[in-house]
């Protein structure tokens, strides 16, 4: 009798402690970004360009990768994101491989590419205005009718760089 | 580990005098999970066990058994809303398990209690769609782990019985409580 006492006794120190938990797990619908999480986490990128995400979770890195919507760009299994030509907003999700309820998602920018340089090798100065080519200290006497004085020192090709913006003067 | 030695060395007089009857027998019944976390991942329909186990006595008045079990629970799904996501996670669990008991008889009835160890499997498919998309992986996942076990149960003739079994383990990443009580016929043959 003495040893039933001691073994029920036993279990129900084993069961009270088999039943004790302290948190939620990261295994519930709605848990997004907490046990899991993506890097880098605010991310932008010009269009066409890749970048590298990564997951993590307190047991390991694995990670099954998609990008919403599909036709910003495409994500490799390692985590390598192409976006495609078009600017806009996507998300990044990854859920862990070893078991696919832990979520993680990261909001993605893809930026328009900035604007081609213009290159005018035969840039003529037409009104007398001075003008200037900032950041290499090349300006130039506003001779009408004449190249521009700057065109020698711009580059060794003859060719003068336009920063985006800048309109010439026409005729 | 603590624990393990302890219940051995309680059930230590059992298995010392073991090999005096041996008998087999079947068993099956029905399932409810009695944990916060088995719930959510598992539903209120039919969650059934069934199994098979060889006993013998060591005493007129106690039995040991082991135990091999499969418990199938039903599909679970947890739904979450956010404004930019709908997530859908679907889920079935199921385990099998290998333990030893210690029963005490009185008459027709018996008071048992067991150690277990239990094989976790949860299948489980994420949906995640947005307005632009929808992303749904699957995969199954694994974990063994230790379980405890009480259980009482009455005899109605030497073949037929029925038993209450309550199983304490921990399953999942994250080692939440498992609880499960089962209700149960058993045949011995």
């Amino acid at each position: 009798m003495n040893q039933r006492c001691a073994c029920l006794a036993l279990l129900s120190l084993l069961l009270v402690q088999g039943c004790y938990s302290t948190h939620n797990s990261g295994d519930r619908a709605g848990t997004t970004n907490w046990r899991m999480t993506v890097l880098p986490e605010t991310p932008s990128l010009v269009a066409g360009q890749t970048l590298q995400f990564s997951a993590s979770t307190p047991w390991g890195s694995e990670a099954i990768w998609s990008v919403l919507p599909a036709t910003a760009g495409t994500i490799s299994a390692t985590g390598l994101f192409t976006a495609s030509a078009t600017p806009g907003q996507a998300t990044i999700y990854a859920v862990w491989a070893k078991d696919v309820r832990y979520t993680a998602s990261t909001g993605l920018s893809i930026l328009a590419p900035p604007p081609p340089a213009v290159t005018s090798p035969n840039f003529v100065q037409t009104f007398g205005a001075q003008q200037a080519v900032p950041g290499t200290g090349v300006s130039n006497g506003a001779v009408v009718g004449e190249a521009v004085p700057a065109m020698l020192a711009a580059t060794t090709d003859g060719a003068i760089k336009v920063r985006h913006g800048f309109v010439p003067p026409v005729k | 580990m603590t624990r393990a030695a302890l219940l051995l060395g309680l059930l230590q007089p059992a298995l010392l005098g073991a090999g005096e009857s041996f008998r087999w027998g079947l068993q099956g019944g029905l399932l409810m999970p009695a944990s916060p976390d088995l719930k959510l991942t598992t539903s209120s329909g039919l969650n059934a066990s069934l199994g098979a186990r060889l006993e013998w006595g060591s005493y007129a008045d106690q039995t040991l058994r082991l135990r091999l079990d499969r418990e199938q629970f039903g599909a679970g799904r947890q739904i979450k809303d956010s404004p930019t996501v709908h997530q859908e996670i679907d889920t079935r669990v199921h385990d099998e398990s290998l333990g030893l008991e210690q029963l005490f008889h009185q008459e027709r009835w018996f008071l048992g209690l067991g150690l277990y160890g239990i094989r976790w499997t949860v299948d489980s498919t994420n949906k995640l769609s947005t307005p632009t998309g929808t992303f749904s992986p699957s995969g199954s996942s694994r974990w063994t782990r230790a379980g405890v076990g009480l259980l009482v149960g009455r005899h109605w003739n030497a073949n037929l019985g029925a038993e209450f079994r309550f199983v304490a383990s921990r399953y999942g990443q994250e080692n939440q409580p498992t609880r499960v009580a089962s209700l149960n016929l058993i045949w011995t043959f």
